[in-house]
């Protein structure tokens, strides 16, 4: 008589497996929540980011108009227009007049940066009365760089 | 006797197994909906995103005026606001564009506020402004 071999599950097979099925499904539950959850962090910080950027940049645009109508009211004497274009600072403190007519204004954008726009300031009577040469988002905190570290080795 | 009593133990474990997996499942299972729809929102949330800086751009980089930009660009007027919809995925996101324009001889400074919704969420409020002086209007 050849019996053929039975294959029995043993009692515990099932809790085994059971076990091991839950802690796979609550790994992936956690770390595809963990993922979601960083995102939709990640999201809230660039849009706090964008939005300090374009109040910022309305805050510009609005100096830049002011600026504008000083000039225009200033006419076209040559004298009267300088001595106007170096009281444009009293317009708003955040105005930065340079000698050789160029116009700083600063705006921060969160802690760490600023939206700088430069103004160059024509000559009276020419149009356009200033030109954009700058309007960019600068870093406005040092960056230390991390040097406790030996990556590479120069032979 | 071992006989009986071997059947007996194993389907008391596979009930006990199976009530322990519906409860740890139904556990997960809520994980997953939770993270699914953090992870919609995020999605929702990016696409007002993109959506906002696409139109403040495209409105600084323009020069026609305002209520001529925002209806080239689809808005249709409902009072003092311009609104249209928009599709992210599957969701339909409402943008609302209220302002200003305030000419101050020189020029005109168009004050925009862009506020973009999903349903009743309040998604993103951005203001969008350009001055245009006078010799670069069309």
């Amino acid at each position: 008589m050849n019996r053929s071999p039975q294959y029995r599950v043993g009692i515990g097979a099932s809790s085994i497996l059971m076990i091991f099925v839950v802690l796979c499904l609550t790994t992936l539950g956690v770390l595809s929540f963990a993922t979601a959850r960083a995102n939709l962090q990640l999201t809230g910080r660039r849009q706090v980011q964008v939005e300090a950027y374009y109040t910022a940049a309305a805050e510009a645009q609005a100096l830049i108009a002011e600026i504008d109508a000083a000039l225009l009211e200033a006419g076209e004497d040559p004298d009267t227009y300088d001595a106007q274009v170096l009281t444009l600072s009293d317009i708003d403190s955040r105005i930065v007049v340079d000698a050789d007519r160029t116009v700083s204004l600063s705006f921060p954008v969160g802690d760490s940066q600023a939206l700088r726009v430069r103004l160059a300031v024509a000559e009276a009577g020419d149009t356009p009365r200033y030109t954009v040469r700058t309007h960019a988002l600068v870093n406005v905190v040092d960056w230390q760089p991390d040097n406790s570290m030996t990556l590479r080795t120069q032979e | 006797m071992n006989g009986t009593r071997r059947p007996n133990s194993m389907l008391v474990e596979l009930v006990i197994v199976i009530l322990f997996f519906a409860i740890s499942a139904s556990v997960i299972l809520q994980l997953f909906v939770a993270a699914g729809a953090r992870s919609a929102q995020s999605t929702t949330d990016t696409a007002a995103l993109l959506m906002a800086e696409d139109f403040a751009e495209r409105f600084a980089a323009s020069k026609l005026p305002a209520d001529s930009f925002l209806e080239a660009d689809g808005f249709a007027q409902d009072g003092d606001t311009y609104m249209r919809t928009a599709e992210a995925g599957k969701r339909t996101l409402t943008l609302a564009v209220t302002g200003e324009n305030e000419d101050t001889g020189a020029g005109v400074l168009d004050a925009l506020h862009l506020a973009i919704h999903d349903q009743e969420r309040a998604v993103l409020t951005l203001p969008v402004s350009r001055y245009l002086p006078r010799e670069d209007m069309p």
